[in-house]
């Protein structure tokens, strides 16, 4: 497997110049951080 | 033997293993595999690639640092497999108490991989500069798949 997606969205792929031997994957796209969700409670006006 | 070899591969797990817990002890040496960032695939003992079968049930999985993890920088190390980067371990600090010693990793253990799997060791926010560890990996393969 060259290149494979973790759980989170992060992209891996095979690192060609790795030792002989070592099978590593660097990371190579990182997964975008889900957007904050806007608060549902309005602030209160000060009277 | 031969034979008995080759009636196994015949019949195959379904009929023969089926109730037998199997494991892997795998290792990540500096010294062989460098340590720079990214995920580094665990070898057997005598550094050949070893995986885990695909829909084989993890049930536990146990780290004995030989040689204790250094890193000139905050390297994160995390424990896990193809597609789970994190089952065994989160991303830890290097010197955090869980790789000192012989400790447990479960995170997310049991898991289930669908496919054939290698398992890694994950390196972030700064390279490894020593460290060996053995890793013990207990699993049922699937009997159905």
């Amino acid at each position: 497997m060259d290149e494979w997606t973790d759980k989170n969205g992060d992209l891996y792929r095979l690192d060609a110049d790795a030792p002989a031997g070592v099978v590593r994957y660097l990371l190579v796209k990182k997964a975008k951080a889900p957007a904050k969700k806007k608060s549902s409670v309005k602030k209160e006006k000060k009277e | 033997m031969a034979q008995n070899r080759k009636f196994q591969d015949f019949v195959g797990n379904l009929y023969t293993d089926r109730e037998q817990l199997k494991s892997l002890v795998l290792l990540y040496d500096f010294t062989v595999s460098g340590g720079a960032q990214g995920a580094i695939a665990f070898t057997d003992l005598d550094g050949n690639a070893a995986t885990i079968p695909a829909n084989a049930v993890v049930t536990n999985c146990v780290s004995d640092v030989l040689v204790p993890l250094a890193s000139g920088g905050s390297a994160t190390l995390a424990l896990g497999i193809t597609g789970n980067t994190d089952a065994f371990r989160g991303a830890t600090a290097f010197n955090n108490a869980a790789y000192i010693g012989v400790d447990a990793q479960n995170n997310e253990v049991p898991v289930k991989p669908a496919t054939e799997v290698s398992v890694l060791a994950t390196i972030a926010a700064a390279d490894l500069t020593g460290g060996k560890i053995r890793l013990i990996i207990q699993y049922h393969e699937s009997v159905l798949a």
